[in-house]
């Protein structure tokens, strides 16, 4: 930034002494943005703060995931609950059936457990998927014999079978 | 809880994740800012058991913070440090609300005390002392390769073995405050939740209804914007959380957390996205660089966050766009700073960060 402003002052002086730029030619070179090469900053009179970069953006919404991820998320939420929900298993066998349905970050939190402390037996009921869904990660809200519990999945892609991330009682 | 089933096959799974993470403190070491799981400023304290400020904690009663001081001296006393005195006090709330328990639950109806330990722990009269069953678990706790690299409630559950891994995050920030009241200086981050920018930026614009922006418009910002002075054009941006990209393009990039809020970073140039839809990052994975695509007249990170379809009880609790007078917009859309705020993280602290706005 200083090396870019002393660059510019030399420059300016000479644009000036050959005629080519008006009185407010040099500016300030301390009151630019970051932005120094950009075209607001170069303005001689702006009304903005420029050490301050100000901005209207919005963010674009993410689509929401369609019916067929719906679908299948719905389908996967429930095979990993039933997996998940069988404590009379011996750790192995548990962490075995429940593997092929984590993601990476899903094992190594998952894998941890001893079956023996899930106090789920059995779902109860249809699955359903919580707002705020996309392609590629979503929530389906599964009731258990347990309770209310939130299956967070997640996919490389919209082709790809739906993992989970977490498999948690409902929280509230 | 505990139970040496499976240990072996846990110890192979566990290698080239601790390989990993080792690899990552190193970086991390080199990287200040971006700070590892449970990182902590001040030492490990001793406590006065018998000297418990009255209140020292709102909502914790002296027998309660008593409890915690056993806990932080029986850390003390291994040679552990502060993250460890943390972590062992959000496992002790998680489990028991710091009160010596003397029956067990539904899981375990053999779970006793302070850290709820199973018959196969120790004695009864071991689990039931506070600084013995803190000693145990500190000890199962130093057995765990690169502990302290992991988020908290990872390490806990490790230890523990319980249902949800997921269960002490929500009582970390508890557990911060009562060691720092107990034992003066200092604080812990969690490592769930971390900042977007290296240390040292200012943040150019705040949330909420806005004055004068660009040639008399006024608007409502449901976000907060960040930067370095100077030069903040091509800065380093990381995920703030764990999480799956749900959404590149534009000038913007979305990651959806395992909590199902949204996380926004605008402004970047797609070709400074190192990140594609579908991809899992990890708190502190560098996703882009900052800056000034879209309406903006300078480099910065606008960064937001929508609750919409949060499972995270705290997060959905924070007022959004439509609760203060918001347009559409921003709905959905919460104050980052009390965000950070539940994870125990000021953003923008008066002695480093200018308020330019």
């Amino acid at each position: 930034m200083r090396r870019a402003a002393a660059a510019i002052v030399p420059l300016a002086v000479i644009l000036a002494l050959a005629g080519c730029v008006g009185g407010s030619g040099t500016g300030r070179p301390d009151a630019t943005t970051g932005a120094s090469n950009s075209p607001a900053s170069s303005r001689p009179t702006s009304s903005t703060n420029l050490t301050t970069p100000k901005d209207d953006a919005t963010a674009a919404p993410v689509p929401e995931a369609d019916a067929n991820s719906q679908t299948a998320a719905i389908s996967a939420a429930e095979k990993v609950v039933t997996a998940f929900g069988r404590p009379g298993l011996d750790y192995q066998t548990w962490i075995n059936g429940l593997y092929p349905l984590l993601t990476q970050t899903g094992a190594a939190a998952y894998e941890d457990t001893d079956p023996a402390n899930v106090p789920v037996h059995q779902v109860t009921g249809a699955g359903t998927i919580m707002p705020g869904s996309t392609n590629v990660a979503l929530i389906v809200k599964v009731p258990t014999d347990a309770g209310p519990y939130t299956v967070s999945l997640s996919r490389q892609s919209s082709t790809a079978p739906w993992l989970a991330d977490r498999i948690r009682p409902a929280q509230g | 809880m505990a139970d040496e089933k499976g240990k072996g096959a846990l110890i192979l799974i566990g290698v080239p994740i601790a390989v990993i993470a080792s690899l990552f403190t190193v970086i991390i070491l080199f990287m200040p800012g971006t700070g590892s799981a449970a990182a902590c400023t001040g030492s490990a304290g001793t406590v006065n058991p018998a000297n418990i400020p009255a209140n020292a904690v709102a909502g914790f009663s002296a027998e309660q913070l008593t409890n915690a001081a056993y806990i932080m001296n029986a850390a003390a006393t291994l040679g552990l440090d502060r993250d460890a005195q943390v972590i062992g006090v959000m496992t002790a709330i998680g489990e028991s609300s710091l009160t010596v328990i003397d029956h067990g639950d539904i899981a375990g109806p053999d779970s006793r005390g302070l850290f709820q330990q199973r018959e196969n722990w120790g004695s009864l009269a071991d689990r039931m002392d506070p600084t013995k069953s803190a000693t145990l678990f500190f000890q199962r706790l130093q057995t765990i390769p690169d502990w302290q690299s992991l988020e908290a409630t990872i390490a806990a559950h490790k230890v523990q073995q319980n249902a949800d891994p997921y269960h002490y995050e929500k009582f970390f920030d508890t557990a911060n405050k009562i060691v720092t009241a107990l034992a003066g200086g200092g604080s812990c981050a969690s490592g769930t939740v971390v900042l977007p920018l290296s240390p040292g930026f200012n943040m150019t614009s705040g949330y909420g209804p806005r004055g004068f922006v660009v040639e008399g418009a006024s608007t409502w910002h449901p976000a907060v914007d960040l930067q370095h002075y100077p030069n903040p054009c091509g800065d380093q941006i990381y995920s703030i959380t764990s999480g799956t990209v749900t959404y590149v393009g534009g000038y913007q990039v979305t990651i959806k957390s395992p909590d199902g809020y949204d996380v926004s970073y605008l402004h970047m140039k797609l070709s400074d996205v190192s990140v594609a839809e579908g991809d899992s990052v990890t708190p502190n994975e560098p996703i882009a660089l900052v800056g000034s695509e879209g309406p903006s007249t300078g480099c910065h990170l606008d960064i937001r966050i929508n609750k919409k379809g949060t499972i995270n009880e705290a997060v959905a609790a924070l007022k959004a766009g439509e609760d203060l007078g918001g347009p559409p917009s921003t709905y959905g859309y919460v104050n980052p700073e009390q965000f950070f705020a539940l994870f125990g993280i000021e953003p923008c602290p008066a002695d480093s960060c200018h308020r330019q706005y």
